[in-house]
Parts: structure tokens; sequence; C-alpha cells
């Protein structure tokens, strides 16, 4: 080892010690990498199948596609689901949960591991909801706390949703999502309790402002980063509220109305009477060939919660590792913030590199479509159809993260400020690292991606018809996406193939 | 891991922490038949390796120098079961903390200190360094516990 090499990697040691560096917000993750030749299977099975899934969907009618669905409010067990009684519970629920994480952070010990706040956060909620949303529906829409609180203390119902300029679109939501990411993965202190319960207090006054000034369904849909993340998981997730009626659904104050219909709007939700309403079962996937394209903001922030989710990967791979080191050595002394610098700079760089990528294979796409459509019209259609290999990826990037540090829940619930209380007899209880074996984990998290993969290939596919109109155009268009989503999923199985470096080894 | 004698060892000492990906034993893949050349290179590996011998008692020396250790000890590799012991040795007073495990030792000069434990949990689990100085800690060394 060089003098300068010992001496930088002292460096980044001596700064990423300052601040134990927790990836992700909070909690570590002990995954083995998989190994190469699981990668190189995920990876051919990939290619692979993008074929046969081609060539199956190639035979379908082109136009607009239509998905089966089950309505489950036909059984009395569909209909409790969505008794207006369960769903102020829940949302009494998650506002307690919300003051308890106020509390335990701002009043509770200020060791991380010891308070109730960073696991409450970081694994359980901003986790626990995402796989919530995408495996299982759009349950944050229902038990939102803001939203609740909000309307709980509302003068006119749903006024103002009309008051949000048409040019702002989701850019409001885009930018704070941003913050967001940079707090959870680049900022210092996202793991101390008190920075917590003060961002929390933090942010609820932000969406009250929000509220007030665009109306709540409105704030919702176009400001709330979180609302918005959720709900765009959810679209790939097998369940669905509907409002069937569209006459309903376009009178209804809430304003969420889209082509459509009203899906997943819980305001319209509410307010339709039960013949008009359906809790849908469907395909995993289907919902994204809801409605046609999304506005520029929402390809804006679908990306940024793409590269945010892959950055995060990418963090804790050896390469970033050294791409840190090297950047520590060019950059100058900055007092101390060159890390927080060197971060920042990654996750703004990783946004910028998937608009710029996406941008290119879109125009590429519309070229060999041979269409009048745009690059920006064909980016709008598209971008929902890689929200399936992020879930997937998601999925097997914290699937062992949330199976083990989520288990800190239980002692931490008996004893959630840290103070060393029994509430429940459970606070010994030492989290098992072995809940789940090595080869249980590899399979999972390459059978997910490779299957997020084929999820995304076929609604693309099926967009695609519906784009370009003839069956030819539509799969010429298709080779620029297909070699797009091979190699974000062969990037996203290369991260996970990786070992985890959760802060470069002193001296290497 | 490697094959020797048959039996199902690893030694730790000869593997070195690879930056660029993957476990630098497999082969690179290198022609069209290298998807099948890898899986079938695999499968017979597995077979060789992990078919046989159980659980195995393992000592492992770590020398810290001045609480760094040498790149060749920075991923330690067992396997699920194993009965490890990891020999410590310092030239200075550090305080060292396996993760998941959760195994906190001082380590001193002079007199080696131990870690004992049965590697239970598959995972890849940092070691990190706490110094005198309070707020100081880096990762030293990775223990990987891999599956049989």
């Amino acid at each position: 080892m060089s003098p300068r090499r010992a001496a930088v990697a002292a460096g980044v040691a001596i700064l990423l010690g300052a601040a134990p560096a927790w990836a992700h917000g909070f909690g570590q993750r002990y995954d083995l990498p998989v190994p190469l030749w699981l990668w190189v299977a995920g990876a051919a099975a990939a290619v692979a199948l993008s074929f046969v899934v081609t060539g199956l969907v190639s035979t379908a009618p082109p136009g607009p596609a239509r998905y089966p669905t089950v309505n489950l409010l036909r059984w009395r067990l569909g209909r409790a689901l969505v008794h207006p009684w369960l769903w102020h519970l829940a949302r009494a629920l998650a506002i307690a949960a919300l003051l308890l994480v106020v509390i335990a952070g701002a009043l509770g010990s200020q060791n991380p591991n010891r308070n109730l706040a960073p696991t409450a956060v970081w694994v359980l909620w901003w986790v626990g909801v995402a796989y919530l949303s995408a495996l299982v529906g759009d349950v944050w829409a229902i038990v939102n706390p803001w939203a609740a609180l909000f309307a709980a203390t509302e003068p006119a119902p749903e006024a103002g949703n009309d008051r949000a300029p048409a040019w702002l679109g989701a850019w409001p939501a885009v930018v704070l999502f941003l913050a967001f990411a940079w707090i959870e993965l680049v900022w210092p202190g996202r793991a101390e309790p008190a920075q917590l319960a003060l961002l929390t207090l933090g942010y609820t006054l932000v969406a009250g402002a929000g509220m007030v000034a665009l109306g709540r369904s409105r704030w919702l849909r176009r400001g709330d980063p979180f609302a918005v993340a959720f709900s765009t998981l959810a679209r790939f997730a097998p369940t669905e509220l509907r409002v069937r009626d569209r006459a309903i659904c376009a009178t209804c104050p809430a304003r969420c109305a889209s082509e459509a219909g009203c899906v997943n709007c819980v305001a319209c939700f509410t307010r339709a009477p039960d013949e008009a309403r359906a809790l849908n079962l469907r395909p995993f996937g289907a919902g994204l060939l809801d409605g046609g394209g999304v506005s520029t903001s929402m390809v804006a922030f679908v990306l940024v919660l793409l590269s945010s989710v892959t950055f995060d990967g990418f963090t804790a791979t050896p390469a970033w590792a050294t791409i840190e080191s090297a950047a520590y050595a060019a950059l100058p002394p900055l007092g101390g913030q060159r890390l927080a610098v060197i971060g920042t700079l990654g996750l703004l760089g990783f946004a910028l590199l998937f608009a710029l990528l996406y941008a290119a294979f879109a125009r590429w796409m519309a070229r060999a479509g041979g269409q009048p459509a745009s690059g920006t019209a064909v980016a709008r259609a598209f971008v929902v159809s890689l929200i399936p290999i992020a879930v997937a990826y998601h999925l097997a990037h914290y699937l062992t993260y949330l199976l083990v540090q989520g288990q800190r829940i239980i002692p931490l619930a008996s004893d959630p400020l840290g103070l060393g209380w029994d509430l429940l007899g459970t606070a010994g209880y030492v989290p098992d690292i072995g809940i789940v074996g090595a080869r249980f984990a590899w399979y999972t998290a390459v059978i997910a991606i490779v299957s997020g993969h084929i999820a995304a290939v076929f609604v693309a596919h099926a967009i695609a018809l519906r784009q370009f109109g003839s069956r030819q155009r539509a799969l010429r268009s298709q080779y620029a996406m297909l070699l797009l989503m091979v190699g974000y999923t062969v990037a996203s199985l290369w991260i996970i193939a990786q070992p985890i470096v959760e802060s470069s080894p002193a001296g290497s | 891991m490697s094959v020797r004698d048959g039996r199902c060892t690893i030694d730790a000492m000869r593997h070195r922490p690879s930056l660029a990906g993957g476990d630098p034993e497999w082969p690179a893949p290198s022609g069209p038949r290298s998807l099948i050349t890898v899986l079938l290179v695999l499968l017979s590996a597995l077979a060789l390796s992990c078919g046989r011998g159980g659980a195995e008692a393992r000592v492992i020396e770590l020398a810290l120098q001045s609480g760094v250790l040498d790149p060749a000890q920075q991923v330690v590799k067992v396997q699920v079961g194993d009965d490890v012991t990891l020999r410590w040795t310092s030239d200075r007073v550090l305080t060292l903390h396996l993760h998941g495990y959760d195994i906190e030792r001082r380590v001193e000069p002079g007199a080696p200190t131990l870690m004992r434990f049965v590697a239970r949990a598959a995972g890849r689990f940092p070691i990190e360094r706490h110094d005198e100085q309070p707020g100081r800690e880096a990762t030293v060394a990775y223990l990987e516990v891999h599956p049989r």
C-alpha cells in the first residue's frame, strides 16, 4: 500500500468515523454478495426471457390494454376492509405512531440503537411501507397521518383543489423527494433521534402549508413526496380502489379523475355510493397500463425515485468506495464536509445520468417507432414501465435488511425511549440475524429482479402497442427499450453481487 | 471457498478482497459457452466443496498494526456452523466490535484477545474498531459466513 493511498484511506476512515456511517438511513445490511454464477444466470435469464415475452406480447392486438379484475367488495370480508371504522382506526394508529416517533426522538436516549425513532422511520416506515405499497396496495393513501390530521382540522373539506397552477405539476414532490433522498443517503445526522424528531415536526409543517396552498388532494398527488412515491410503487400492486362511475368521479371535489378514472383516490372513493365502489384484485403490474402518459414532472419523479434507490445500492459497493477515495483526494479541503459533498454530487449525478439516458432512449424509441410522437411524448408514455424493475430491485436490496433490522422493533416497542422500560416484556429480545439463510436471500433477490424485468418488458410492449398503433412499429420501437431494461436489470443484479462496504475498510 | 484434499475448507489468509466484484476464484466468462462452463464449474465445485465435511473448528490469526490489518486479512471467510476463533493481536489499545454477532473485545499489546463463536448465521459482518479517542471508528475487516 502506497503512503498516499494509506493517508487517503486513513483520512476517509477518520471522517467516516466522525459520524457513524449508516447507509440508507439507519441500520446495517449483512447480505452476502450474490455469487458470480447466480449473477450471470440471472442476467442470462433476463435476456432470454425478454425475447419470450416480446414474442408473446407482439401477438396481442394493438390498442389500449385491459386487465382482468375481481371486485373484493362482493364478499363480506372485502367490505370489512373498506369499512370507515377500520380506516379511522388505522389513521388513529398512524397518528399515534407519528407522535411516538417525535416524542421518542426528542426525549428518549440519543443512542440510535436504543431509540425507537431511527428504526421506526428508516426501517419500518420507509422500507416497510414501500414493500406494502408495491406488494399489497396503496395503503399509505388511506392511513397517511398528515392528511388525516389536516382533514380533521379542515374548515371546508377538499377546498382549494383547483388552486394549483398547471405549470407546477408534480415538481414540488420532485424537489422534496430529492431533499428526502439526500437526508436518507448523504446527511450525517439521519440516524440521530433528536434530528429525526425535528425533521418529522418540520415535515408536518411543510405538509400542512402545502395542503393549505394547493388543497389537500392536490398536495397529496403533486407535492407530498411520500404519498407520490408510495402511490407510484402501488401502481404495480395487485389491488386498487376504484370509483366505477365516471360521472361521480368527474364531480368529486378531490379532482383526482384521470384518463383511467378515479383509481386509488381515497377522497373520491369515500364519497362514492356503495354501488360505484370497487376494491379490485388485479394482476401485478397491470395498474401501470392504466391511463395514458404522465406529466413531465412525474417522469422526473419516477427517474429520481429509481436513481436514488440504485444510488443507495451503489454506495455500498467497493466501486463507490474507490470513487469516494479518489474524489476525496482530488477535492480541496472543505472543512470536513468533503464526504457530504461527494455524496451529494453522487446522488445528483445519478439522477442526471438516469434522466439523460432515459431521454436519449425515448428519442431513439420515438424515431424507431416511426411516429409523429416526439421524444417527450414517448418519455411520458413509457416511464411507468421502468417501475417494476425498481420495485424488484427494492425488494432484492432491502429484503434481509427489513427482516433483520425490522426485528429491532420488538425490543423497542417495550422501551421506545431507551430508558430501560419493559412495557410489553419484550425489551430483552435479541434480533435473530440468521432469520433467513443466505441462499434463500440470493434466490429471492435474483428471482425478484428477473421477474420485475419480465413485468417491465411486458408493460413496455403493451404501452408500445397503444402508442405506436401498428405491431411492427411497436416491435421496432421496443429494441431500444429492451436494451435499456436489460442494462438496468444487469446493473441491479451487479450491485447485489458486490460485497457490501458500509464504510471503506481502513487501509484498503 | 477452496477445495483442498477433497474436504470443505476455507483459507481466509489466501483471500484478498476483490474490488472488481464477484468471487475472484470463479473464472470470468470469456466465450459464448461461458455461461454453461460457469454453471458446470459451479455445480461441481458446490458438490465437491460442500457435499461432505461438517462444521470445523477454525482459528484465524489477525494482527493489527496501527489499527489496520494486512489487506489479505481484511475479509475473513468461514462457513455456517464453523466454530470460529478470531485471535487478535495489536500494537495499540483498541476496542473491536463484530457486528451482527455483536461481540465486543478490548485488544491490548502483549497478549492476544479471542473472539470465539459458532458461525450460525450467514452474512457479511463488519468488524469495527473503536479507538481510545471517542467517536473514532472504522471497519478493520469483514467476516463472511458462507452457506454450506
